[in-house]
């Protein structure tokens, strides 16, 4: 007998993803837990008023609080998260070049979750020359993936090459793999992605890759910057890239996080 | 399933709508006001405005839709019988007659349950997966919808049998306008036979599961075997079934498990495992074989000791890669079921509560593969007349409220906000 694998699997519960959830929202308030008004159509029926009455359970996304007077944008923003247990504490977004840490041989090299030196994606991750940009590696992931869905559970990047199909889980790994296969040293990471569009505004539990070039920089092929305004707080980087990823724990700390507060910097 | 009508939609009263097209109708009156004609005063105050007006008209859709969901059906439902092929005789309880017609690869039976919308079940001429069977049906009809909110999951057994729910909300073009529905999707078995039964009207819950209580038959399980729902945060996601054969000193310990989790607000995810574990009295485990489909795409694993050594080999995939091997352990890996309910029972029979940690290898899914020491610690913990005992891993935590019978009738496991409960089901 054993507890069955889907709850032992933090990326099926967190992998809300912010590739297909874009439409949650939030308005100021005064430092009362979001009650979402105007949340669109049908999730402003289902979602939000009926489902926490009614049955289903929302797993990946988190509840949002934005304290009066709320920011301009996300980037003046400070973020807090307040835990289950009732406690809280500040946490900083993911800033490009903030993080100087130099990337290791693992971060070039293919592994079993980066799987570049697996056929179909062995012969084909080396762009051409003049495609070899970050930019570019982003985009060609981005519509690599034609299917944008949560129907994969959690697959290495030679699979989702093949499929084509995913969510952040799988934007994330296929482009850490065009990135390390074209030289350039890239890793995964997981944690929050904080979306804004108009005055909507949603927490999803979310995975994303990170190159290196003088410090590690954001390369969200899920969520690109020119889609919303967008931050990230990062919870992990992902170093167990094994066939036993999925055992690290400390990737429950996500599920540790009941609300994320948000606040205009003085 | 084509055979499925989209009607429920227009079941619904027009006052919904405004539910469904509140978010439309705030856009407009943004974008029909402009910093030229108001001053920002007069903006902000007329956007409130209209975002309280939004929100009476949310609410008094919201209101009405809650109430139609809560309604059930006062008809009298009869028990009829009826034959789906030469080698299937069923019954449900119906309003009225039970039509039954021939698609490909399966029969619809339709019948009444004394509201607008009749109950379509389909009885397949193939076995399908209880949760993939909820998914490929909710994927089906999502083709016509608009938009679709999952609104509550539901897993259960009556006689033995188990069944998977979906409640589903949904928006449809009807002929111009967007009309809202809602249609429940329920996946049993019956006998050997796989069957969907989908009621396209919002709310009759309670009726719905009153129409199917016959087609259940009467399922056999012996004294060792059990059946537990599983929940998160109360809501019911799945089932699991134990079961246990024993011929000669060899124990097949059979777990089926199906599962119906939400992803995001529309996206179901399926897993349908069965785990097949062959052990010896003492619990040497000789093969664990896991056969799962995630989706409709389906893995097979299977670890295998060969015979007399502490070589055990494994074949299979692994994140959707072959993954295989040969590991050398350095003791019998023990089959998990006997070992920890031994455990167990020796901490309930203890007075103090202290048992030694139990140690024990198990199989790694690592590259390559090995086995790891895993270590069990005990703690035990009195509530009134029960004994829970808690189980500390390195990985987890399990709250578990063991039975007489060396199988947990509870078990718990707290991840953040996440509670799983496992709960054993008394056959109903």
């Amino acid at each position: 007998m054993s507890v069955p694998r889907a709850y032992a699997l933090t990326f099926v519960v967190i992998a809300g993803c912010a590739a297909t959830q874009r439409s949650a929202d939030t308005h100021a308030t005064q430092g009362r837990p979001e009650q979402r008004p105007e949340r669109s159509a049908l999730v402003a029926a289902s979602a939000v008023e009926l489902q926490g009455t009614i049955g289903v359970v929302s797993l990946s996304e988190v509840a949002i609080e934005i304290v009066s007077p709320a920011p301009t944008s996300l980037s003046n923003a400070r973020f807090e998260i307040v835990r289950t247990d009732g406690t809280s504490s500040p946490i900083e977004p993911v800033r490009d070049g903030e993080d100087q840490t130099a990337p290791s041989a693992q971060h070039r090299a293919t592994s079993f979750v980066v799987d570049y030196d697996q056929e179909p994606l062995r012969s084909r991750c080396e762009s051409p020359a003049n495609q070899r940009t970050v930019e570019a590696l982003s985009r060609r992931t981005e519509q690599w993936i034609t299917r944008k869905n949560m129907a994969v559970g959690f697959v290495t990047a030679s699979v989702v090459f093949e499929r084509r199909e995913g969510d952040c889980t799988e934007h994330a790994v296929l482009a850490a793999a065009f990135l390390r296969c074209n030289g350039i040293p890239a890793r995964l990471a997981s944690g929050y992605a904080i979306v804004r569009e108009g005055n909507v505004v949603a927490a999803v539990g979310h995975m994303w890759t990170e190159q290196y070039d003088r410090g590690w920089r954001v390369v969200d092929a899920a969520l690109p910057s020119r889609a919303a305004d967008a931050v990230r707080l990062r919870f992990a980087t992902i170093e167990r890239e094994g066939p036993d990823i999925n055992d690290d724990r400390r990737l429950d700390e996500l599920l540790n996080v009941t609300r994320i507060r948000i606040r205009a910097r003085p | 399933m084509s055979g499925v009508r989209r009607m429920g939609a227009s079941a619904l009263g027009s006052s919904l709508v405004v539910v469904f097209c509140a978010s439309c109708a705030t856009t407009n009156a943004q974008q029909n006001r402009s910093s030229d004609e108001l001053s920002r005063e007069s903006e902000a105050a007329a956007r409130a405005e209209g975002s309280r007006a939004t929100r009476e008209q949310q609410e008094r859709g919201v209101a009405a839709l809650r109430a139609l969901l809560a309604r059930e059906s006062s008809a009298t439902l009869s028990e009829r019988s009826f034959e789906a092929g030469e080698d299937f005789r069923g019954s449900v309880a119906s309003a009225g007659d039970v039509t039954v017609s021939r698609i490909e690869g399966a029969y619809t039976v339709r019948f009444s349950i004394g509201t607008t919308q009749p109950v379509d079940c389909f009885v397949f001429d193939r076995p399908a997966d209880l949760a993939n069977a909820i998914r490929t049906m909710y994927e089906r009809l999502r083709r016509d919808f608009v938009r679709s909110a999952i609104l509550s999951t539901d897993a259960g057994f009556v006689s033995n049998n188990p069944f998977v729910e979906a409640s589903v909300l949904y928006t449809v073009n009807a002929g111009g306008r967007i009309a809202p529905g809602s249609v429940k999707i329920r996946s049993l078995t019956s006998g050997e036979r796989s069957v969907v039964c989908v009621h396209d009207e919002p709310g009759y819950r309670a009726t719905f599961h009153r129409a199917l209580t016959p087609l259940f038959r009467n399922g056999t399980r012996s004294a060792r075997d059990a059946n537990y729902v599983a929940s998160l945060n109360d809501h019911n996601v799945g089932v699991m079934m134990l079961r246990f054969r024993e011929e000669g000193e060899v124990t097949t310990e059979v777990t089926l498990d199906s599962m119906l989790l939400t992803r995001g607000e529309a996206d179901l995810t399926s897993i349908d495992k069965a785990t097949i574990e062959q052990y010896s009295r003492a619990g040497a485990l000789a093969s664990q074989r896991e056969v799962e489909n995630e989706n409709s795409t389906v893995s097979d694993n299977q670890w295998e000791r060969e015979a007399s050594t502490l070589r055990y080999s494994f074949a299979g995939t692994h994140l959707g890669r072959p993954l295989r091997g040969v590991v050398t352990a350095h003791e019998e890996l023990r089959a998990g079921t006997p070992t920890v309910a031994a455990f167990a029972r020796r901490a309930l029979s203890s007075a103090s509560g202290s048992v030694a940690p139990l140690e024990y290898e198990r199989f790694n899914h690592s590259n390559p593969l090995t086995v790891r020491r895993d270590r069990i610690e005990l703690d035990r913990r009195e509530d009134g007349t029960r004994v829970w005992l808690n189980l500390v891993s390195a990985q987890r935590t399990l709250r578990v409220l063991m039975n007489a019978d060396g199988l947990p009738d509870e078990i718990q496991m707290q991840v953040g906000r996440v509670m799983l409960r496992m709960r054993r089901s008394a056959s109903q």
